[in-house]
Order: C-alpha cells, then sequence, then structure tokens
C-alpha cells in the first residue's frame, strides 16, 4: 500500500484527495499493524526500571547498565561522621548561609566533647526547597556535609520530605568514606 | 616561655606581715613617690619572709600597696627571678645563652641532669633542688656560670659541681651559698676554695688584668672585694664631684657636652646631649630623676657588674654629679634581679655614703637634698631597655612605652627623668678631677663636618672596658681605651692571649648578641663607635664574643634567637610572634629540617619586624638574624642540603619548641 | 598682618592630607581619629576613644611627616595630628607593614573560625580579609594556651587572644575594678584574673564588645547564633533608669542578645550585664488575652472593651493603675483615660547603684520611665492610695490597669481586693496579673523590646524605644488598646501611631516635653527642658560605633532596616511602626 499522498499546500486542491482502498476503509490492516508493533514490544527485552524500589544504579537487578548514576551527580545529602561515629558537623552556619534556596536550618548548641567546642542542636534540609545545587558541601570547612549520588527517595507528604538531623545521618551509610570523593 | 602559673582552683593560703616588717615596707615606700614603685621590693620581701613568692604573699602585697591581685599576679609571672611555690630549697640555675655555652654549658647541662636526676625546670623528689636553665647573668668570662639561690658560682666543672651538691645533700645548712664567703661582703675569700671551686692544673687565676697602662676604671676593682669609703677618699676619690658641684648645672650639662661622652649602655648617645634635653622647671615643673641602668643584661657583658660590685662609691660619686646637672633630687639604682651579691654591696656601700653625708639632706654640704636608693629587678632582660626599666621601677611589668614622649621629658612617674648606664655614670668623677684634655685624649677624635659629611662625628671620648668572653685564651674585662683593634685585643700577649688551643677565630660579635656578627677577616677595625658602625656592626654594651672554628654558627645563631625568644615580653605583635617565629625555623634548621625558603622567610621576618615595634628587640633578634645568614650563608645551606643536624658547640634547644 | 593674624586666630581646625586629600582635623586628635572622623579606615586593634593608648598591636602603623625619623612607619594611634603634616595610608609600603602585622597575628591564630563566635563580627577576619596577604610560609606549630572562664559571663579562648590588653585597660580604666591582667611573657602571655577572683564587675560583659577578636566571649549567648543572621534595631534598654542605648539582635522574631549602643550622652560605649540580660524576660511568663476569665481573641477583647467604654457614663469615674515602665505615650493615653479620675503609679523597687572610675552610673531607680511619669502626670510620686480610697468606697465605674513591668508590680493585696468592687475592669499586663482574675479583659502588654515609644531616661533625655519583634497577629499594642478605649469613650477621634500619640502629647505639654519630636530624638535621643543631660542629638554620636569594627559589615545601615520591624497589628492597623 503506498503511503498516503501528502500533496504540497500550495498545490492541493481543495477537497482532492486520492481515495481510499478497500481495504484502507476497513482500518483493519492498520489495526492489525499497530497491534503486531505492540505485541513485538512484549517480547523483546524492557528497560523498565521498577523505582523506586530498584534504584537507577543498581544494574545487578537488571540485566543491563540502564541509566547509571554519575559518581559526581548531587543527590540527597548526608551528614558526614567522624570515626567515632559522632557528626563532623560544628555547626558554623556556613551552609545554611551560602544556600541559595535557604533550606537548611541550624541551631548550634555547646557541645559536651572535650576537643570540640559546637555541634548542632537541630540540623534540617528541606529537600523539596532545595536545589541540589552543591553549595553547601563546597561551603562546608569540616567536610560535614555531602551531596552523595543517591537519587530523592519518593514519599506522600511533603513533612516527610524535610529531613531532620538523623535521617541525615543515616541517608546513605555507602557514602561514608573517610575522603570526600574529589570532584 | 612562661613562668609557672597557678591554676583557678590554687590554694590561697593567708599570709601576714609581722609589725617589723610593715614597718619596713612603709621604709620602702617612703623612698618613692607612690606606694605602687614598692611593689618589686615588696615581692622581695614576701620571697624573704615566707621563702617563696605564693599566691598568698601576692594578695598581702596587693593588699599593702592598694593594688589588685591580678596586677600583682601579672607582674610576678612577668620575672623570672622570684621564688616561686614550685621551688625546692636550693634553686640551681645554670646560664645557657651563647657565651657560656660556648665554654661548654651545655656539656655541663647534661653532667647537672645526670647528678640530680632531673630535667630543667623540675625540682629532686626531696624537694632539696630545683634546676632551670636561665639567661645570661653578667659573668661571661667566667663561664660556665651556676647561680645557686642567687649568688653565682663561676668557672664551673663538674667536679665542684658534685662536690656542693654532696655537701648540700648531706646537711643544707653547712655550705655558706654566697660563694663559699665567710663574712656576707667578703668575696672570693681564699680562706677555703677548694670548696668553691678547683682551677684546672696550670691555669691561672683569672684576676682582672690590665697590662699596657694604669687602669683608669677598674683601678680599685682588683681587690676582690669592694673599696670602702675611706679607701675610696684615700685614693683621691669625691674630689671631682667637688669641681662639678662648684659650677652651675648648665655649665656641668656643657662640659659633659665637651667630653663626648657617649652612653655605654648600648646606643651610644652623647650623654651630654640627652642631660640638655631635660625640660627648665618653668616648662615642666615637678621633680627631675636619675636612673641608673645597671641592669646589664646584655649576653656577652659583665662590666657594670664587676664596677658595682669593686667600686661602688665610684658610682656614687658619679650619681652625685649627674644628678647636681639634671636638678634630680632622687637617685634611683636598678640592678638586675640575679645581681644579688651586687646588689648587697651597694647597700652597705650605700650605707657608708649617708654616714658620709654623700647622700641626704644636705648632699656633701652644698644645700640640696640627695636621696639614692637601690631597687632590685627580678629577672627580665627588656628591663634594660630605658622604658621598660622606668616601667619596672614605677611598679609593675616590665613593658616599654611609647615613644615619644622621650624620657628626658617625661620618664618616671610622668617627671623628666634621665637614665643613664652605670660605666657612663662612672666616667664623670674621672672627667671631671682629671679635665677635658686629659678625658679626651683618651679615645678617637672628632670629625668636623667637612671630615665626615654631612654633621661630622663625635668620635668615642674616655677610658672603656671591654668585655671579652668565648674561645679566647683569657677572657675578661680589659680596660682599654677606643682605638685597639679587635684583632689586637684578641690575639695580643698581653690582652686576651689568642684564641684556646692554638685554634682560628671564625666570628666576634663586638657588642653583645643583639648586633652583627663579624668574620675573621673583619677584625682589623678600631673599637669605636663609628668605625665598627662602619663595618657593619656596632660596639653596643662592648660585649665581645669570640667564636672559633669549632663552632657551628647555625646553632650560635640558634642560642641567640632562643634568648630574645625567651625575653622578649610580648606586648607588640612583630617581635612577640616574630622572634618565636624564627627561633622555630632556626630550630628546624639546626635539626636538619630545614628548606631553603626558610632563609629567605628568615629575612622576610626580620624585614616585617624591624622599625614596626615599640623598642628595638626586633631589631636585637633581626640583626643577628640576618647577618650570621649572610656571612655564614654555606653553612645553613649544608645542614639545610644534607637534611643533617648541626653538630657543634652549642647542643640544640633543650626539649624542643 | 592683622587680617594674616585673625586668619590664624579664627582657625581652629589643623589642616592635614590623608592620601592626598585635605582633612580639618580637631587639635588634640591622633591620626587614627582624624581619618575615621573623615570617614577613612585605618585598620586597628588595641585602640579605642574610650581607653588609653596602648600602642601595641601596631595594626594602624603609617607613614607622616613631621611624626618623627623621617621614612619610618609611626603608629597613628599615638601621633598627634600637627599643621601641614602628610599622612599616607594606602601607599605600597604601608600595605606591606599592615601586610607583616597581618602575617604576624595570624601565625599563632587557631583557625577556629567555624566554632568561634566572634566569626562574622570579628576584626581579624575583616582586617586580614581587606588588608592582609593570602598566604603565609609559617608552617610551625602553633602555641597553646588555656581556655577557661573568667567570670560568669565572659569565656575567654587562650589561643586566639592577641593580647591588645583592651580588656585589661577596660576594668583598669572603666570599671575600675581590675580583675584581669596579662600574665607570663612573650608568645605564651595571655589574659588571666587571680585564681579564686573573678572578673565580676557590673560591666564585665563589655569586655566581649572590646574583645576584636573571639578570645572573649559571652557565655548567654555562646553557640547560639551568627552575627549575620541577627536583625539588630536601635532601642533602649528598660533595665534601669540610666536608658543605656542599645542594639536588640534578633533573629526569628526572637531576641537572641542585646549589645551595647554609642551614646556619648548617656552610656558612651558601655552598658551593664544585667541590662545584657533583661531580654529573657520578653519570652518569659506572659499574660494572655481573656474575657471574663476565658481565653479568648484580641479581636474579640477589643470589641468588648469598646462596648464597655461606649457604654460608661458621661461623669463615670474611671481610675487608672499604671507603672513606671510604660512609655510615655501609654501613660499619656492613661492620663487622658482617667481624665481627673484618680491614678496611681507604681514602680519595681530601687536596687543597687554602681559607678565606675570613668564615671558610667548603673542608676537605682530600675524604672526606666520615672522620669517621663513624673512630666506626663506632673508628679511621679503617685501612690495608689487615692485609687484604692475610691474602689473601695464603691465609685469607680471602669479601673483600667496597665502594668508593664516584667514579673509584674508588688500591688498591695488591699488594692487587688478592692479592684473587685470596680464595676469593670480592663487589664493590660506583661505578666499574668493578680489583678486578672475578674476582670472583664485581659490584654498581653508588650516588652519595651517589642513596642515603639520613648522613655525618659533620670537625666531628662528622651529617647526612642523600637519594636524588635512582630509577633503579629499575637498582640496588640498597648499604644493601640488605650486609644481604642478612648475612641470609643469618645475621647479621640481615631487610633494614631505611636510617633502620633507623641505629637499630641507633645504639644500638650510643651513645659514638659519642649519641642521634641521623634524626628529629633533619632537614636541619639534629645534633651528635654530642665534636663540635667544637655548634649545635642548632633553630639551624641560620635565617629565610632560600639563593638567591633566589622559589625558595620554585616549589618545593614540604613535607617529601614534598623528602625522598628513592620507589626502588621492584631487589630489591622497596618504598621506601627513609630516614625513620623
Amino acid at each position: 500500500m503506498s503511503a498516503p499522498h501528502t500533496p504540497a499546500p500550495q498545490d492541493a486542491p481543495e477537497g482532492d484527495h486520492p481515495p481510499l482502498t478497500a481495504s484502507e476503509k476497513s482500518y483493519l490492516p492498520s489495526i492489525v499493524k499497530g497491534i503486531g508493533i505492540t505485541l513485538q514490544r512484549f517480547f523483546k527485552p524492557n528497560f523498565t526500571v521498577q523505582y523506586p524500589e530498584v534504584g537507577p544504579y543498581d544494574y545487578a537487578a537488571q540485566d543491563r547498565a540502564i541509566g547509571e548514576v554519575n559518581p559526581r551527580h548531587r543527590g540527597e545529602h548526608i551528614l558526614v561522621k567522624d570515626e567515632q561515629g559522632r557528626e563532623k558537623c560544628v555547626a558554623c552556619l556556613l551552609c545554611m548561609a551560602a544556600c541559595p534556596a535557604l533550606c537548611i536550618h541550624i541551631e548550634p548548641e555547646p557541645a559536651p566533647w572535650d576537643d570540640r567546642e559546637r555541634r548542632p542542636k537541630v540540623f534540617e534540609i528541606d529537600m523539596l526547597r532545595c536545589i541540589y545545587c552543591g553549595y553547601c558541601e563546597e561551603a562546608c570547612p569540616c567536610d560535614a556535609i555531602r551531596l552523595t549520588p543517591k537519587l530523592y527517595t519518593p514519599t506522600t507528604s511533603r513533612t516527610e520530605r524535610v529531613y531532620d538531623k538523623e535521617r541525615l545521618l543515616e541517608n546513605n551509610p555507602e557514602a561514608q568514606v573517610p575522603q570526600r570523593p574529589r570532584k | 616561655m612562661a613562668t609557672a602559673l597557678p591554676t583557678a582552683d590554687a590554694e590561697v593560703i593567708e599570709r601576714e606581715f609581722s609589725a617589723d616588717v610593715v614597718n619596713e615596707l612603709e621604709q620602702i615606700c617612703s623612698r618613692y613617690p607612690e606606694r605602687r614603685a614598692a611593689l618589686l621590693p615588696a615581692l622581695r620581701l614576701a620571697e624573704r619572709e615566707f621563702g617563696k613568692v605564693d599566691l598568698g604573699g601576692m594578695q598581702l602585697v596587693a593588699k599593702h600597696l592598694g593594688l589588685s591581685p591580678a596586677y600583682v599576679l601579672g607582674t610576678v609571672t612577668f620575672y623570672t627571678h622570684f621564688r616561686r611555690e614550685t621551688d625546692g630549697t636550693f634553686v640551681i640555675e645554670l646560664c645557657r645563652t651563647l657565651p657560656c655555652a660556648l665554654r661548654g654549658a651545655d656539656d655541663f647541662a647534661k653532667h647537672v641532669e645526670q647528678k640530680l636526676g632531673i630535667q630543667p625546670g623540675e625540682t629532686t623528689e626531696d624537694g632539696l633542688f630545683t634546676y632551670k636553665r636561665a639567661e645570661c647573668m653578667a659573668a661571661c668570662d667566667k663561664a660556665p656560670l651556676v647561680q645557686i639561690n642567687g649568688y653565682n658560682h663561676e668557672l664551673m666543672t663538674p667536679e665542684v659541681f658534685d662536690q656542693i651538691v654532696d655537701t648540700l645533700r648531706d646537711d643544707p645548712e653547712a655550705f655558706d651559698l654566697k660563694g663559699g664567703r665567710k663574712t656576707p661582703l667578703a668575696w672570693h675569700e681564699p680562706a677555703d676554695r677548694s670548696a668553691t671551686r678547683t682551677l684546672p692544673e696550670g691555669e691561672k687565676d683569672y684576676e682582672y688584668e690590665c697590662l699596657t697602662h694604669e687602669p683608669l676604671l677598674l683601678r680599685r676593682c682588683l681587690k676582690g672585694r669592694y673599696t670602702t669609703y675611706d679607701e675610696y677618699v684615700k685614693d683621691g676619690g669625691y674630689k671631682g664631684v667637688k669641681q662639678a658641684l662648684n659650677m652651675s648645672p648648665a655649665d656641668v650639662i656643657d662640659f659633659v657636652k665637651k667630653s663626648r661622652l657617649r652612653g655605654r649602655g648600648g646606643a651610644g648617645f652623647g650623654c651630654g646631649m640627652k642631660w640638655g634635653f631635660v625640660p627648665s622647671v618653668d616648662q615642666k615643673p615637678g621633680p627631675r630623676y636619675l636612673v641608673v641602668n645597671a641592669d646589664e643584661s646584655e649576653p656577652g657583658t659583665f662590666k657594670d657588674g664587676k664596677l658595682m660590685e669593686g667600686d661602688p662609691h665610684l658610682l656614687f660619686e658619679g650619681i652625685v654629679i649627674a644628678s647636681h646637672a639634671i636638678g634630680a633630687n632622687d637617685a634611683y639604682i636598678y640592678i638586675r634581679g640575679e645581681m644579688t651579691y651586687g646588689a648587697e654591696v651597694l647597700n652597705a656601700a650605700l650605707e657608708e655614703a649617708y654616714k658620709n653625708n654623700v647622700f641626704g639632706p644636705n648632699a656633701l654640704g652644698f644645700g640640696k637634698r640627695l636621696d639614692c636608693t637601690v631597687h632590685r629587678g627580678a629577672g627580665a632582660y627588656i628591663c634594660g631597655e630605658e622604658t621598660a626599666l622606668l616601667s619596672s621601677l614605677e611598679g609593675g611589668r616590665g613593658y616599654p612605652r611609647l615613644k615619644p614622649p622621650y624620657p628626658a621629658i617625661e620618664g618616671a612617674w610622668r617627671q623628666p627623668t634621665i637614665v643613664n648606664n652605670v660605666e657612663t655614670i662612672c666616667n664623670l668623677p674621672l672627667m671631671f678631677d682629671k679635665g677635658l684634655d686629659w678625658y679626651n685624649s683618651l679615645g678617637t677624635p672628632a670629625q668636623s663636618a667637612e671630615e665626615a659629611p654631612p654633621r661630622g662625628r663625635m668620635g668615642s671620648a674616655g677610658p672603656k672596658i671591654w668585655c671579652v668572653s668565648g674561645h679566647v685564651v683569657r677572657p675578661g674585662l680589659y680596660d682599654v681605651p677606643f682605638g685597639i683593634t679587635i684583632r689586637q685585643l684578641l690575639h695580643d700577649e698581653r690582652f686576651c692571649g689568642g684564641i684556646r688551643d692554638g685554634r682560628k677565630v671564625k666570628g666576634v660579635v663586638p657588642g653583645g648578641s643583639s648586633f652583627q656578627v663579624l668574620t675573621a677577616d673583619e677584625l682589623d677595625v678600631p673599637l669605636c663607635y663609628d668605625a665598627v658602625a662602619d663595618a657593619g656592626s656596632s660596639i653596643g654594651s662592648a660585649g665581645i664574643i669570640v667564636m672559633d672554628e669549632t663552632t657551628c654558627m647555625v646553632n650560635a645563631l640558634l642560642n641567640v634567637l632562643r634568648f630574645y625568644d625567651h625575653e622578649s615580653c610580648g606586648q607588640c605583635t612583630p617581635c612577640r610572634e616574630g622572634s618565636g617565629w624564627m627561633t622555630r625555623i632556626v630550630w628546624r634548621i639546626a635539626h636538619g629540617l630545614g628548606t631553603m625558603e626558610d632563609l629567605d622567610t628568615i629575612d622576610q621576618i626580620a624585614n616585617q619586624a624591624c622599625g614596626r615595634t615599640i623598642c628595638v628587640l626586633a631589631e636585637a633578634f633581626s640583626w643577628p638574624a640576618q647577618s650570621y645568614i649572610k656571612k655564614f650563608r654555606h653553612e645553613f645551606e649544608a645542614l639545610i642540603k644534607e637534611s643533617r643536624p648541626s653538630p657543634g658547640v652549642c647542643a640544640p634547644m633543650l626539649g624542643g619548641k | 598682618m592683622s587680617d594674616a593674624a585673625s586668619e590664624v586666630e579664627a582657625k581652629t581646625t589643623i589642616s592635614i592630607t590623608i592620601d592626598g586629600d585635605a582633612v580639618e582635623a580637631q587639635p588634640g586628635d591622633n591620626v587614627l581619629q582624624a581619618a575615621m572622623k573623615a570617614g577613612k579606615m585605618i585598620p586597628h586593634y588595641c585602640w579605642h576613644p574610650g581607653l588609653s593608648v596602648a600602642g601595641n598591636c601596631r595594626m594602624c602603623l603609617v607613614f607622616a611627616t613631621k611624626a618623627g625619623p623621617p621614612n619610618k612607619p609611626v603608629i597613628a594611634c599615638n601621633t598627634q595630628v600637627v599643621e601641614g603634616m602628610e599622612v599616607e595610608t594606602k601607599s605600597d609600603r604601608v600595605k606591606a607593614a599592615q601586610e607583616g602585622v597581618m602575617e604576624f597575628l595570624l601565625i599563632n591564630h587557631p583557625l577556629d573560625c567555624p566554632v568561634c563566635d566572634q566569626a562574622g563580627e570579628c576584626d581579624l577576619q575583616q582586617f586580614s580579609y581587606d588588608y592582609g596577604r593570602e598566604t603565609s610560609p609559617f608552617v610551625e606549630e602553633k602555641t597553646q594556651r588555656p581556655r577557661k572562664d573568667l567570670g560568669p559571663l565572659v569565656r575567654f579562648s587562650g589561643n586566639r587572644c592577641i593580647v591588645c590588653t583592651r580588656c585589661v585597660r577596660f576594668c583598669d580604666e572603666v570599671a575600675g575594678s581590675s580583675e584581669l591582667s596579662v600574665v607570663n611573657r612573650g608568645e605564651m602571655s595571655w589574659i588571666d584574673t587571680f585564681p579564686g577572683l573573678e572578673l565580676d564587675n557590673p560591666l564585665s560583659g563589655c569586655t566581649v564588645d572590646l574583645c576584636p577578636v573571639g578570645a572573649l566571649l559571652d557565655r548567654d549567648s555562646i553557640h547560639t547564633t551568627r552575627p549575620w543572621l541577627l536583625r539588630s534595631t536601635n532601642s533602649v534598654c528598660g533595665g534601669c533608669a540610666t536608658g543605656c542605648n542599645v542594639n536588640v539582635d534578633t533573629f526569628q522574631d526572637e531576641v537572641k542578645r542585646l549589645t551595647p549602643r554609642e551614646n556619648q550622652a548617656v552610656n558612651r560605649w558601655w552598658m551593664c550585664d544585667e541590662g545584657r540580660l533583661s531580654y529573657r524576660e520578653a519570652h518569659e511568663a506572659r499574660s494572655g488575652v481573656a474575657i471574663d476569665g476565658q481565653e479568648a481573641t484580641v479581636l474579640a477583647a477589643l470589641e468588648r472593651a469598646r462596648a464597655i467604654l461606649g457604654d460608661l457614663d458621661g461623669g463615670a469615674t474611671v481610675a487608672v493603675l499604671g507603672t513606671g515602665f510604660a512609655t510615655n505615650e501609654e501613660l499619656y493615653l492613661l492620663r487622658h483615660l482617667s481624665s481627673d479620675g484618680p491614678v496611681g503609679l507604681a514602680y519595681r523597687a530601687d536596687g543597687p547603684t554602681w559607678t565606675g572610675k570613668d564615671g558610667f552610673t548603673i542608676s537605682a531607680d530600675k524604672n526606666p520611665n520615672r522620669e517621663g511619669a513624673r512630666r506626663v502626670f506632673g508628679s511621679s510620686d503617685l501612690a495608689p492610695d487615692d485609687v484604692q480610697s475610691e474602689l473601695t468606697a464603691g465609685n469607680v465605674a471602669l479601673l483600667i490597669v496597665h502594668d508593664a513591668i516584667p514579673g509584674g508590680a508588688e500591688w498591695s493585696p488591699e488594692l487587688v481586693t478592692a479592684a473587685a468592687k470596680a464595676k469593670h475592669r480592663i487589664v493590660i499586663s506583661h505578666s499574668p496579673s493578680p489583678f486578672a482574675s475578674g476582670a472583664d479583659v485581659v490584654f498581653g502588654g508588650l516588652h519595651w523590646t517589642e513596642k515603639d515609644g520613648s522613655f525618659v531616661n533620670g537625666k531628662g533625655r528622651l529617647q526612642r524605644v523600637r519594636a524588635a519583634l512582630t509577633e503579629s497577629g499575637a498582640r496588640v499594642s498597648d499604644v493601640e488598646v488605650l486609644q481604642e478605649l478612648a475612641v470609643a469613650r469618645g475621647l479621640a477621634p481615631r487610633v494614631l501611631s505611636a510617633a502620633g500619640v507623641f505629637r499630641k502629647l507633645a504639644t500638650a505639654s510643651p513645659s514638659s516635653f519642649g519641642d521634641a519630636t521623634y524626628q529629633r530624638a533619632g537614636d541619639a535621643g534629645v534633651p528635654l527642658p530642665g534636663a540635667e543631660d544637655t548634649v545635642a542629638p548632633e553630639d551624641a554620636h560620635s565617629f565610632y560605633p560600639a563593638g567591633p569594627k566589622s559589625r558595620g559589615h554585616n549589618r545593614a545601615n540604613d535607617e529601614q532596616v534598623r528602625g522598628s520591624v513592620h507589626r502588621k497589628s492584631a487589630a489591622g492597623y497596618g504598621t506601627t511602626r513609630g516614625d513620623v
């Protein structure tokens, strides 16, 4: 069947279309063709990733590496722990000052340790306001906050997306490596 | 380097002075225009009464003088010579500065540590001995020097030291600590010399020898004890002062200007010119003060102490003349705290002077009151700087003051004050007794403006004492007028007798450790203010330190810088931080951890600190650093390039920094 | 010749040039003062106009002619201006000197900025950025010095101290108590007290303001906030009759700290510790809004109050109880409302007075506006006896209680019982009041950090307080409530701002308030007729604000921000900002 002829606009006479053939009039071949394409797809390998149960970089669960996240990708934050398991953060508030989206809220308090003077009492990041620019990570003098390649975790309410200190400390245990990855 | 600071929860024992001591304190207070000035003497009283200066003593002194306890605490911790709570019965201080280090003080230190079993700063378990390393105690010709409870023990050897320690251990009362002297003011009496020192065989006994002519300033200092008033008068003393008192003060000042006498303390400023700056009573009413700077702490210098211990009346006569010239009714002799014996001599001689009306309500019968007071310091090199001395005299931390105003305009207690060195004052009786022609015949002549443009030069006039220490055969005091070259002084058999052990000289510091070093081929310069200045150094306080070829100059520099780091008062930023920084860098170089950039850094520090501080201590550590590196750069570079620590006479810094 | 002579006679300033610019300096000034008065900054740490010259930081090095040996730098803070002097502050050699000193200061200074409270208002940070060098070859170990609490309000961190001795000189010369001294010598020197004696003079907090670095920090507010987050409002402390000028620093509608503001006529650069901590009152027990003892909204309470006032007869007696903590506007409105009825004023009890060595006085009178009450009512000595007797006699139709004292005034129990006899009772109280039970309407009164108004201090100076906290929607200001009552009673046509009320007040009593206006009072206050203090507003500010120089870098300087917050009143009056 030849493709329908589409005359150029300027030389298409009004109402002058080539007549439809009988099979074209019944629409059946088009439908069969379409369904055939769909059926073919059933048996081809798909690349759907069962997100969020499976992350896009967890390609062991899939057969091919699809959408492996760049290790430099700026995803969710973590608060980094030191060797003793305490947060490195000294609540200097530089990340709060650097943040263009004003999404970090920190309240400092004196720390009970000998080797450190202060720590955050409250450390909250509103992940919905965050634009994932990474300025907080750049501003931090202590390597206390990092943006890890972890993509966002979908939630069903806005309040769940305000991460507090405990959540941020446990957010991505794989990223709690001693040396911040070079960027 | 911190002196021991009590912790916040330290116990404060309440203390009281007995009525007699309170009287004594009031007597002391009456000698000063303000009570606060009696602070250092009062602390010495507390030290005497309670055996140490502790928190209770500080609080008591604060109460009596109307000061806050914090102020007194700040004062006590500034100085190093007060006995503190942690000190044992016998405080043994071993000098560690350059002249003593050159003669083996650091090796001796190892022996001391072994014998006592403690490190510097510690006290033995039985509380008997405290061992400290101290800075130059002005006895550099008798190196290595040990002070025990404030009294000098010279030419210390391991054997004699062991003898002393064993004697003290057996019976702490047995040994007369005043150098084995039997009577309080006898000096080096041979009665039991074996206990004080044993000389190595074949060595001459070191007396002060001046062999070309009659000693001029030191002539009465050779007896081994101080010259009493009667002896002094019999020898022709207190004659020049009568000449001076018959002249008007303006004429006296003119006379001294014509004599071309220059300050002998280190700066070499014209004495008469300084006196001339004192304003008239109309311009500035109120009392004037004469202060004698006997805080001789410049490493390598030891003339003033010996002058005072041998001939105190010469100093007193000079004081009367100077007081007359500037119109002062009160004179204070600020003597450094470590010169315990010197202060005793001065006080005994002062009693004689008062008895014989040299001082008092009608001094020498000329109708004016003149009082003289001996004021002991407490261990701070910076108090040799005239404004720091005034701060210390007025009672408190020895901080140099901002200039202007200069002390001649506004000095002690905001009144015109003249501060002169001991030797300078001692020149005055001679010049008035023997006349200007005699005086000006000694030394080098003045130069007119044509000879030395643009303003001419004063030259160097009068007698002079040179202090030679270090690696010469005969270190000591040499009463030789200006003009003799360094090489002559060092090598002439009649003087220092050359370098010990037949070695060659490597470097000579002509004016005390604050000045630039001269190499072996620069020693033909005549010793006088102008020629040595032209050669790039200065005669300063005439402390000539001689270093032979065994000396590692890196270590020598480290020793010198450590001294200034320890003595910096800490007031202004460049000196406080720069002295420590430079010391740390040279420490690293001396330990084989230096880099080539370090040499540039030292230069940068020196340039950044010089000229930007309140006093010239910044120059005092910068000039040696720059000159040692300039003249002995190969030694520094060798240690850096080979990454090895320095060998050599001066051992590396104890304890590291 | 006579012209030249008269010219010289007439000239009272000294002409110098600084960096080529001609500057007229006052005789007796030093170069640093002359430069700063001309708007040029010379960095410095140890100099302060309220203290003696120490000259030990060496940061203000400049080159000046006629100041000693040529080509040797001199410190600007100790160099007197001389006619014809030429000063360099920006040449290469001055920059070299500044960079050198800056380097020396930083080599032993710890990298504490993230944990140090001074960050953001630290002179060391600011001057090293403006005048320092980027790198340094220093690789040694830094000196370690102790960290301890010097007193109940002051924490000392030895590592950060640059030994400028401002704190020592302050304790010696201003407080007169000399608790501090430099101890040890050289690079191991630091500041300390005598063991067992604390830094506890009544002005100890001022050492924290003076300290140019983070060595002395305020224990009360340590590790709670950062200066760049703070909004600063110019106000006056309500702790006593001295009336120290303060900055009220707030963040997210909470007062974080009070710091002194310079006023040469009142408090110079200082304020006392008690006043410094008095901001806590604003967040302590506060009275709520109630109608007949039941919690209610502000609007409902206003409705009810208007109704009460509207129902009053023409000749009804209105009794008024006020306090010495009320602003002039509130007192005026109270007087207006009482018409000729009985008035009683209560005051906070007297406390200890204290005078420092340089004359700074903490007043025994712990009320900020006793003098204002005297000027508004003609006498400040109005004991509540009249009110009590009228109440007991049952003559009082309406009792209005305005208790602005934090914690409440000490009303006598008889007075409180008598109050029940008033037909109606309206209470405006800062703290829960004994008059509240049984009252018709209770309003929550404002703290002095929350209101616009004016106080008159003990020396007769009128000074403005400004609202620093918004709490919009939560409260209505006392001035508004009282005016609502007045409008409902027919005594005034409409509700004005605090400025408007003041204008009425001043016009009504020119002998007490002269020609003072909010404009004239500004930030410096204005002396009223018959005042002991006669310093004009333009003479009250010097060129040297209180606190670290760098504090100005992080705060907006325009009047807009340093004025009151924009309070949207619960009653819907829009801004209650007191500016005209």
